[in-house]
C-alpha cells in the first residue's frame, strides 16, 4: 500500500511536470491531429476507421458526421460538447468486460490520460481538422527575438523554450562545433586547418566561411548520399538464395553522389528519379552521360526470388517494395499499407494504391547505353545518310545480282497470321533504342555494307542491328501483350547477341532460368535464318513482352514473330542468301565516299557504359487485387498519381498554383504515367514533398528530425515537435530547393551549437531527449563514420571517385548461398564505407553493429543501439587492431617528445587540442621509453575511449 | 511520438522513484536501446509463461512427411503409377509418377505414435512429441519459405522469431547474447537474413555460435587479457575526462556499460563453447564420439544448446549439418539423402530431449522441430520429391506443448492438409504463447503499422498444449 501511494504522489509530481502535460491542463481543447487522432488510430480505427472490410458495427469515427450520428433511441458514438452521452466514454469506461472497448482479447485498455484528452475533446465540440501534414504549408513569418536567437530558424525555437519555460542550453566552444559540424556535413573528423582557424578566430564569419568549404567538399555529397541509400533500401545483390549480383547499381550511386555534389535543385532530384529517362536530358559534364536515365535505377534494386512459382505474385511482391520506397522516401506516406485495404488510418486509398500499381507495372527494367555527348547517336544519324547515299550507285548492280522484285521476296518470307512483321516503315509497334536497329527495319532487297564492308543485297526485310553499323548497340522491345498460346516464334539470324521474354515483368531468369528455361535465347547462327521457340506454356494468361538486344559486339536481324501454330515450312532453317555484288568501276569509284564514311563512323563509335534505367512499356492499368492476393483481381483502376494527391493539390490549389509556374499536365505524356507521377510530387502545392525533405535534412543535421518518424507523416506517425518551424523550413527550401542551402542554415545555428549538459536536474528532466531543443545531448557516429574516420585518423583512407564497390569483407561467420569466393580487403582498401560493396545476404558485420540498415524498406531514421558486438568489434575486429597500428606509426612520425606526439594524436583523433590530464594518463601508460608495442595499444586504446565514436 | 511520450513518463516515473541520478539515466537508456526509439509495446512477458526457453531445429529444405513423421500407406498402392489427384504447380515443374517412402512406419511408446525407421533413436522419445502433420506454408520457393517461417512473411527484412523473444524480454545484461544460432555448417537460403532483427534494434539479431574453434565474431582477443583489461582503463580514464568536460551523457554512459558488457563476454563464450567439463557419458550419449562427422557436428550443437538454454539464454536454433546433400532438399536421391540427414539429427536430438528431461529443464523448454515446407507425395524425376507447402509435419515437445499427441492430417496421399490444417502463424503464436507473450500484444511500430511475427493472423492452438 505504501508502495502504491508513492508511486501515485510520483505519477502526479510527474504528470505536472511534464511538457505534455503542462498544456494539457490549459483548459485549451486537445489538438485533434496532435493528440487525439493518435489514440484514435491506435486504439479504434483498426475497427472503426477508413477501411469498410474490417469495420465492425457499422461504425466509422474516422469521419465526424458518421461519429456524431445518432441511431434512434441510441447516444451517438461522439455527442459533441456532451461527453456523458457519448457512447464511445461510454464503452471505454464499462464496467461489463463484455461491453468496454477496446474488446479485452489481446487489447490493452486506455490509459486515463487517453481517456481524459478524448473526454475533454468532446467536451470543447468535438473537432475534427485534416491530419496535420495533408494541410497545407503554413507561411509563417518567424517569431521576435529576445536576443537568443542567431537565425530565423532560432526564432521559433527560441519562442517555443519561453512559452514552455525552459532555458536554452550554452552554447559549446569552437572545436565542438567544428566536430559536429564536420561530421554532421561530411561524416568526417574536420581538417586541421579548420580547426586551426577556429583556434585562431571563432566568430560567425569563421564558422560561416568553414561550412561553405565543406558543403563543397566531395565528402560532403558523400555523406549524404548515404542518408539517402538508407532511403531508397540500396544494394548491390538480390538477397534470397543465391544473393545474385546487381549489376550497374553503384552508378544509381555515384549519381545521387554528383546530384548532391552539383547542388541539384530538390524538385529535379525527385523527379528524376521518377521519371528521369522522359525528362529533358541533363547531361553531366564530366561523362557527357544522360544522368536522368541513371537516376532511374533505384527503381531496380529491391530483392528478389529465382524460380518464382507464381510470377504474378513476384511481380506483386516487387511492386510493393517500389511503392513502399517511393511512398516513404518522397511523401512520407506508408502508401504500402493500402496494398490490402484502404489505409486504416491516412486519406490513402487501396485504388491510389492500385494507381500506382499500374504506374510500376507499365515501367520496364532495362539496361540501356549512356551516350557520351550524344556523339553515338550524331554518329548514327550520319549512318543513315550514307546509307541512302549507296542505295543509288548500287540500284542497277543489285537488280542484275538477282531478278526477282524486292516485293515478291518479302511476302514469301513472312508465314501467314504472323504477330508482327518488319519489312513495313517501322517497327510494327515495337520500341528501338541505343541506336542500332536505325530508324526502320531494313526492306527486302535493300542494299546494305555495315560499317564500310563489302555491300550486299538483303534477302529478308528485317529489323537489323547492322544496317548502320555492327557495332552499334541497341535493343528492340515489343508491346506488352497476354499470351495465349504456349508457343512463341521467332524468325532471327545473328550472333553475340540474344532475345528474352519477360513475363510478368519478371527479369532474374538471366541469373537462373529455371521455370522459364527457353525465355533467354542466345543468337549465334550469323549464316542461317531459324525460327526460335519460345516455350510460354507454363504462363498463359500473364502479360509478356519481347526483347531484342545486340549488346555492341555483335548484331541480330528478327524477320518476324508468331505466336500459336506455325505450319513446319516456318521453321526450317535456312541459309542467308548474301552474296557481295559484282561491282564495276565506276560504281566502285561512286561508292568510296559512303563505304568510307561507314567505315569511319564505326571507328569513331565511342564506348557506351551500361546502366539499369526504367524504360516506357504498354500503358497497362492494374487490376485492384483484393486483399493484395493477385488471385483474386477486380476491376482495373486507372495509372497515376494516387488521387487523394491530386485532391490536396485541388484543395487549396488556386491559391499557390497562381504564383508558380507549372500547370499540372492535363494530358497524360507518358505511357506509364510516371511523368504525371514526377510533376504531382514536385508541385510546389504539394504539403508532403516540402516537408518531408525539410525534415530529413533537420534530421541529418541535428541527430532527430522534427517529425522524429522521418518515413511516416501519417496519423501512426509522430506530429511534429515544432509545427511552425517544420513548415517554415519546408517553405524555404521549397523557394530555394536547395539541400546544401538549408543544411548551412543549420549548421549555423544557435539550436545546433547548444550544449548537451545542463546543469540544471530539472531542465533534464523536462528535456531528457533533447526533444524540445532546449539542449543538445551526445550523438552517436553512424556506423560508416565510426569506420572512416578511423581510417583517417590511422592515415588510411583513400580518396575515391566511385565506381564498382570494393568486394565486401567476409569473415568466418558469414556463410551460406551466393558467397564470394574471396572475401574482400580486409580494410576495403581504405575506401570510405558508401563505396564498400553492399551484398543482402553478407552485410559487413562492423557496419552493421552499428546499425548501419538491412536493406529492404525505406530507413530515414536510423536505429541506434547500444550492444555489446559494438564493443567486441572495437576490441577485436584486425581491422581495427590494423588501424591503430597504422596510427601509432603515424603519432611515431611526429616531431617532438612522447608528450607532444600524444598531443598531436589527441588532436587528430578529437579534433581538439588535448588536456593537461589527459596528457598525464598518456605519461602515466606510456611509461618512460614507450616502444611501438605500447603506442600501439594506447591508440587502440583511444578508439575505444567514447569520445572517438561520440560527438558530445 | 505516442510511444516516446509513454516512455519518458515510466522513465520519469523511474527517477521520480529512484531520485534523479546517473543510475536512472543509465536505465533509461537500456530500456530504450532494448526498445529502440519508435517501440510503443511495453516489455516483459504477458503471463506466466510454460516455457522459458526455445531451442529451434531448424530441417533446412523440407524433410519429406511421408518419410518421417506422417505414414501414409496408400502410397503403396500407386507407388510407380500416375499421381491420382491433381497436382499443384512445383518449383522444377518435372513431376514424376506416385512415390510411396521407402521407409516402414512402426507405432512408437506408449501414445503409438507412428515414427519412419528413419529415426530409430527419436522414438524412443515419441511420448514428449507433439506431432502437427497438417502443417501448412504459402510459399514454394526456400528464401520465401524460409523467411515465412523464420519471420512471418516470405521476404526479407523482418524480425525472426528469436529475435521478437529476445526483443520481447526488454531488458537483458546477461554475458551470454539473447538470440544464438547454433551454426552446423548450413546457413539456409536467404542467409543471415533470416535470423535478423529487421525494424527491432540491432541487438535482437541472432549471434552465430560454431560450435568449434572460439564459437562468436571478434570475441578472441587479439593481445592478452591483462593488456586488454589496462587499454580499457585507459579509456574509461578518458571517459571520465569526458564527463568532467562536457557533463554528464546518458547515452555514453550507457555504451560505457556495453563495452565493459563486451569484455566479459570474451570469457563467457568460450568457457561455454569448451564442452570439457560434460561427462563422457553425456557427450556419447549426444553423439559427439558417433562415426558420422555430421551426427558429430549436430551432437555438439544440442549440447550447446542445452547449456545455453542452462545459462538462461532464451532462443537457440540449430542450422543443419552438412552431409554433403542439399540440405533435406532432396530432388534427386531422396533415400540416401533423407538417410544421412535422419542419421545426423536423430540420435542428438533424441538425446537433446532425455538430457533436458533428466535435468529437470524440458518443461521449460519447448523444442520446436520444422522444415519450411514439406515434400510432394509424386516423385521429382525417377527417385526425388519436390517441394509440398500443401501439407506437411512439425513437432513440438516440452515447455507445455502436449507430449505423446498427433494434431491434424493429410489426405491419404500425404499431399495436402485436410483435417485441423493450420499456418505457420498459428506455429509462432503458439510458441509465443507458451513462452510468455500474447502475439497480438508482441508488437513494434515501423513504417506506419504495428509489426508483429504473426503479421494480422496466427491463433493459440490449444489442441498442442499440455
Amino acid at each position: 500500500m505504501r508502495a502504491l501511494r508513492t508511486s501515485f504522489a510520483a505519477l502526479a509530481l510527474c504528470v505536472a511536470g511534464l511538457p505534455g502535460a503542462a498544456t494539457a491542463n490549459d483548459g485549451r481543447a486537445p489538438s485533434w491531429s496532435r493528440e487525439v487522432a493518435p489514440i484514435l488510430a491506435a486504439r479504434c480505427f483498426t475497427c472503426h476507421g477508413p477501411d469498410p472490410d474490417s469495420r465492425k458495427a457499422g461504425l466509422r469515427l474516422d469521419r465526424r458526421e458518421d461519429a456524431v450520428r445518432a441511431e434512434e433511441g441510441l447516444d451517438p458514438a461522439v455527442a459533441p460538447g456532451d461527453p456523458a452521452r457519448s457512447a464511445i466514454l461510454q464503452r471505454i469506461l464499462s464496467a461489463d468486460p463484455d461491453e468496454r472497448m477496446p474488446p479485452s482479447d489481446g487489447h490493452e485498455p486506455l490509459t486515463a490520460g487517453e481517456i481524459e484528452t478524448l473526454r475533454r475533446w468532446i467536451e470543447a465540440g468535438a473537432v475534427y481538422e485534416r491530419h496535420w501534414s495533408w494541410t497545407r504549408l503554413a507561411e509563417v513569418e518567424p517569431p521576435a527575438s529576445r536576443g537568443w536567437a542567431w537565425t530565423e530558424g532560432d526564432r521559433f525555437v527560441e519562442d517555443a523554450l519561453a512559452r514552455e519555460g525552459l532555458a536554452p542550453a550554452g552554447d559549446c566552444d569552437g572545436p565542438t562545433w567544428l566536430r559536429r559540424a564536420s561530421f554532421a556535413l561530411r561524416g568526417l573528423p574536420p581538417r586541421d586547418e579548420w580547426l586551426q582557424a577556429i583556434l585562431r578566430r571563432d566568430e560567425m564569419g569563421t564558422r560561416e566561411r568553414l561550412v561553405d568549404e565543406m558543403l563543397a567538399d566531395r565528402a560532403h555529397a558523400e555523406h549524404w548520399a548515404r542518408h539517402w541509400l538508407d532511403v531508397m533500401r540500396y544494394a548491390e545483390t538480390r538477397g534470397h538464395e543465391f544473393d545474385y549480383a546487381i549489376r550497374e547499381a553503384w552508378r544509381w550511386r555515384d549519381w545521387v553522389v554528383r546530384a548532391l555534389h552539383a547542388g541539384l535543385p530538390y524538385d529535379r532530384f525527385v523527379a528524376e528519379q521518377v521519371a528521369g529517362d522522359l525528362l529533358e536530358r541533363r547531361v553531366d559534364p564530366a561523362t557527357g552521360h544522360d544522368e536522368g536515365l541513371v537516376a532511374t535505377g533505384w527503381w531496380w534494386l529491391s530483392q528478389g526470388t529465382h524460380a518464382p512459382v507464381d510470377v504474378r505474385l513476384d511481380e506483386a511482391e516487387r511492386i510493393d517494395n517500389q511503392i513502399e520506397v517511393l511512398g516513404k522516401a518522397f511523401l512520407g506516406t506508408t502508401v504500402s499499407c493500402a496494398r490490402c485495404h484502404d489505409h486504416k488510418f491516412d486519406d490513402v486509398s487501396q485504388r491510389d494504391y492500385t494507381a500506382l500499381f499500374g504506374v510500376a507495372r507499365s515501367t520496364r527494367r532495362v539496361y540501356a547505353w549512356q551516350d557520351p555527348h550524344g556523339r553515338a547517336a550524331r554518329l548514327l544519324e550520319d549512318a543513315e545518310e550514307a546509307r541512302a547515299a549507296l542505295q543509288a550507285p548500287l540500284a542497277p548492280a543489285a537488280a542484275s545480282a538477282d531478278g526477282a522484285a524486292p516485293e515478291s521476296i518479302s511476302s514469301a518470307t513472312t508465314p501467314p497470321g504472323v504477330a508482327w512483321r518488319f519489312d513495313g516503315p517501322d517497327f510494327a509497334g515495337w520500341r528501338a533504342s541505343g541506336g542500332a536497329f536505325g530508324s526502320r527495319p531494313v526492306r527486302a532487297g535493300e542494299l546494305l555494307a555495315p560499317d564500310g564492308s563489302a555491300p550486299a543485297r538483303a534477302l529478308v526485310g528485317s529489323a537489323s542491328s547492322r544496317a548502320l553499323s555492327a557495332k552499334a548497340r541497341g535493343a528492340l522491345r515489343s508491346p506488352t501483350f497476354v499470351v495465349e498460346s504456349g508457343d512463341l516464334w521467332l524468325r532471327v539470324r545473328g550472333h553475340g547477341a540474344h532475345a528474352r521474354a519477360h513475363v510478368d515483368g519478371y527479369f532474374l531468369d538471366e541469373e537462373n532460368n529455371l521455370l522459364f528455361e527457353s525465355h533467354k535465347q542466345d543468337l549465334d547462327h550469323p549464316d542461317e535464318w531459324r525460327t526460335r521457340h519460345v516455350d510460354l506454356s507454363r504462363y498463359v494468361g500473364e502479360e509478356c513482352w519481347l526483347e531484342l538486344v545486340d549488346p555492341g559486339d555483335g548484331w541480330l536481324e528478327v524477320a518476324w514473330v508468331a505466336t500459336g501454330e506455325l505450319a513446319d515450312e516456318w521453321k526450317a532453317a535456312a541459309p542467308a542468301l548474301e552474296r557481295p555484288l559484282a561491282l564495276d568501276e565506276a560504281t566502285r569509284l561512286a561508292l568510296d565516299e559512303p563505304l568510307s564514311r561507314l567505315a569511319r563512323l564505326a571507328r569513331d563509335l565511342p564506348e557506351q557504359p551500361v546502366v539499369l534505367a526504367c524504360e516506357e512499356g504498354s500503358g497497362r492499368d492494374a487490376p485492384l487485387y483484393a486483399r493484395g492476393r493477385p488471385a483474386s483481381a477486380k476491376a482495373s483502376v486507372p495509372r497515376g498519381a494516387p488521387e487523394s494527391m491530386g485532391t490536396l493539390r485541388r484543395d487549396y490549389a488556386a491559391e499557390v498554383l497562381a504564383a508558380s509556374s507549372a500547370p499540372a499536365a492535363a494530358a497524360r505524356a507518358s505511357d506509364s504515367g510516371r511523368l504525371e507521377l514526377a510533376r504531382e510530387l514536385v508541385d510546389p502545392a504539394h504539403p508532403l514533398t516540402w516537408r518531408v525533405a525539410a525534415n530529413r535534412v533537420w534530421h541529418h543535421v541535428m541527430g532527430s528530425g522534427l517529425v522524429a518518424t522521418t518515413d511516416d507523416f501519417g496519423v501512426l506517425g509522430t506530429p511534429p515537435t515544432h509545427p511552425e518551424l517544420l513548415d517554415w523550413l519546408a517553405c524555404r527550401l521549397r523557394e530555394h530547393r536547395s539541400l546544401k542551402q538549408l543544411a548551412k542554415e543549420l549548421v549555423l545555428s544557435r539550436t545546433f551549437a547548444q550544449r548537451g549538459a545542463v546543469d540544471d536536474a530539472e531542465a533534464l528532466e523536462r528535456d531528457p531527449r533533447g526533444a524540445r531543443l532546449s539542449r543538445r545531448p551526445a550523438r552517436r557516429l553512424p556506423a560508416e563514420s565510426v569506420r572512416d574516420s578511423l581510417l583517417a585518423a590511422s592515415g588510411r583512407l583513400v580518396e575515391r571517385e566511385g565506381g564498382p564497390p570494393v568486394a565486401a569483407r567476409l569473415t568466418d561467420f558469414m556463410q551460406g548461398r551466393g558467397r564470394p569466393g574471396a572475401s574482400g580487403p580486409e580494410d576495403g582498401a581504405g575506401a570510405r564505407s558508401l563505396h564498400l560493396e553492399v551484398r543482402r545476404n553478407f552485410l559487413d558485420p562492423f557496419l552493421a553493429a552499428f546499425d548501419q540498415p538491412i536493406p529492404n524498406s525505406p530507413r530515414g531514421a536510423r536505429n541506434v543501439s547500444n550492444v555489446p558486438a559494438q564493443g567486441l568489434a572495437l576490441m577485436n575486429d584486425p581491422m581495427v587492431r590494423d588501424l591503430a597500428a597504422s596510427f601509432a606509426r603515424w603519432i611515431l612520425a611526429q616531431e617532438g617528445d612522447a608528450e607532444a606526439r600524444a598531443a598531436a594524436a589527441i588532436r587528430r583523433l578529437w579534433s581538439r587540442p588535448a588536456r593537461t590530464d589527459e596528457l598525464a594518463l598518456a605519461k602515466e601508460f606510456l611509461g618512460a621509453a614507450p616502444d611501438f608495442e605500447a603506442w600501439h595499444d594506447w591508440a587502440h586504446a583511444l578508439f575505444l575511449a567514447q569520445e572517438t565514436i561520440y560527438l558530445p | 511520438m505516442n510511444g516516446a511520450r509513454g516512455m519518458d513518463r515510466r522513465d520519469l516515473l523511474r527517477m521520480a522513484a529512484c531520485g534523479f541520478g546517473a543510475a536512472a539515466f543509465s536505465a533509461l537508456l537500456h530500456a530504450r536501446s532494448a526498445r529502440g526509439a519508435a517501440g510503443a509495446t511495453p516489455l516483459g512477458r504477458h503471463h506466466q509463461a510454460k516455457a522459458r526457453a526455445c531451442i529451434f531445429l531448424y530441417m533446412d529444405g523440407g524433410p519429406g512427411q511421408m518419410d518421417t513423421f506422417d505414414p501414409k500407406p496408400a502410397l503403396r498402392r500407386w507407388h510407380g503409377e500416375p499421381f491420382p489427384a491433381r497436382m499443384e504447380a512445383t518449383q522444377f515443374a518435372s513431376n514424376g509418377t506416385t512415390f510411396a517412402s521407402p521407409w516402414d512406419f512402426a507405432p512408437r511408446g506408449a501414445s503409438g505414435i507412428e515414427i519412419s525407421a528413419l529415426f530409430p533413436h527419436l522414438a524412443t522419445q515419441a511420448d514428449r512429441l507433439c506431432v502437427v502433420r497438417s502443417m501448412t506454408s504459402p510459399f514454394n520457393e526456400h528464401t520465401n519459405a524460409n523467411y515465412f517461417l523464420h519471420t512471418g512473411v516470405g521476404i526479407a527484412g523482418r524480425p525472426s522469431m528469436g529475435a521478437w523473444v529476445r526483443h520481447g524480454l526488454g531488458d537483458w545484461s546477461s554475458d551470454l547474447p539473447g538470440f544464438v544460432v547454433v551454426d552446423g555448417g548450413l546457413i539456409p537460403p536467404g542467409g543471415l537474413e533470416c535470423f535478423g532483427s529487421g525494424f527491432l534494434p540491432a541487438g535482437n539479431q541472432a549471434t552465430i555460435l560454431k560450435p568449434r574453434g572460439p564459437g562468436v565474431a571478434f570475441v578472441e582477443p587479439l593481445v592478452p587479457a591483462a593488456r586488454q583489461r589496462r587499454m580499457l582503463d585507459l579509456a574509461r580514464a578518458h571517459d571520465g575526462l569526458l564527463r568532467e568536460a562536457s557533463g554528464f551523457d546518458a547515452a555514453i554512459e550507457a555504451a560505457i556499460d556495453n563495452a565493459e558488457q563486451a569484455f566479459r563476454m570474451q570469457a563467457a563464450l568460450p568457457e561455454l563453447v569448451r564442452l570439457d567439463d560434460e561427462s563422457d557419458a553425456t557427450r556419447r550419449a549426444y553423439g559427439c564420439e558417433d562415426e558420422y562427422e555430421p551426427t558429430r557436428t549436430y551432437a555438439r550443437q544440442c549440447l550447446l544448446a542445452r547449456r545455453l538454454v542452462e545459462r538462461g539464454v532464451p532462443f537457440v536454433e540449430l542450422s543443419m549439418a552438412s552431409t554433403g546433400h542439399d540440405r533435406w532438399d532432396q530432388h534427386s536421391d531422396l533415400q540416401q539423402g533423407h538417410a544421412d540427414n535422419a542419421r545426423a539429427v536423430d540420435k542428438p536430438i533424441a538425446a537433446l530431449l532425455q538430457d533436458l528431461h533428466q535435468r529437470g529443464l524440458l518443461d521449460s523448454t519447448l523444442v520446436v522441430w520444422a522444415g519450411e515446407f514439406g515434400r510432394t507425395p509424386f516423385a521429382q524425376g525417377s527417385n526425388g520429391r519436390d517441394h509440398n507447402p500443401h501439407g506437411f509435419t512439425v513437432w513440438l515437445a516440452g515447455g507445455g506443448a502436449k507430449g505423446g499427441h498427433v494434431h491434424g492430417a493429410t489426405d491419404e496421399l500425404g499431399y495436402k492438409a485436410i483435417e485441423g490444417a493450420c499456418e505457420l502463424h498459428d506455429l509462432h503464436a503458439t510458441m509465443l504463447h507458451l513462452m510468455g507473450w500474447d502475439h497480438r500484444r508482441l508488437s513494434m511500430r515501423f513504417g506506419g503499422r504495428d509489426m508483429r511475427l504473426t503479421d494480422v493472423h496466427g491463433r493459440v492452438v490449444a489442441d498442442w498444449i499440455a
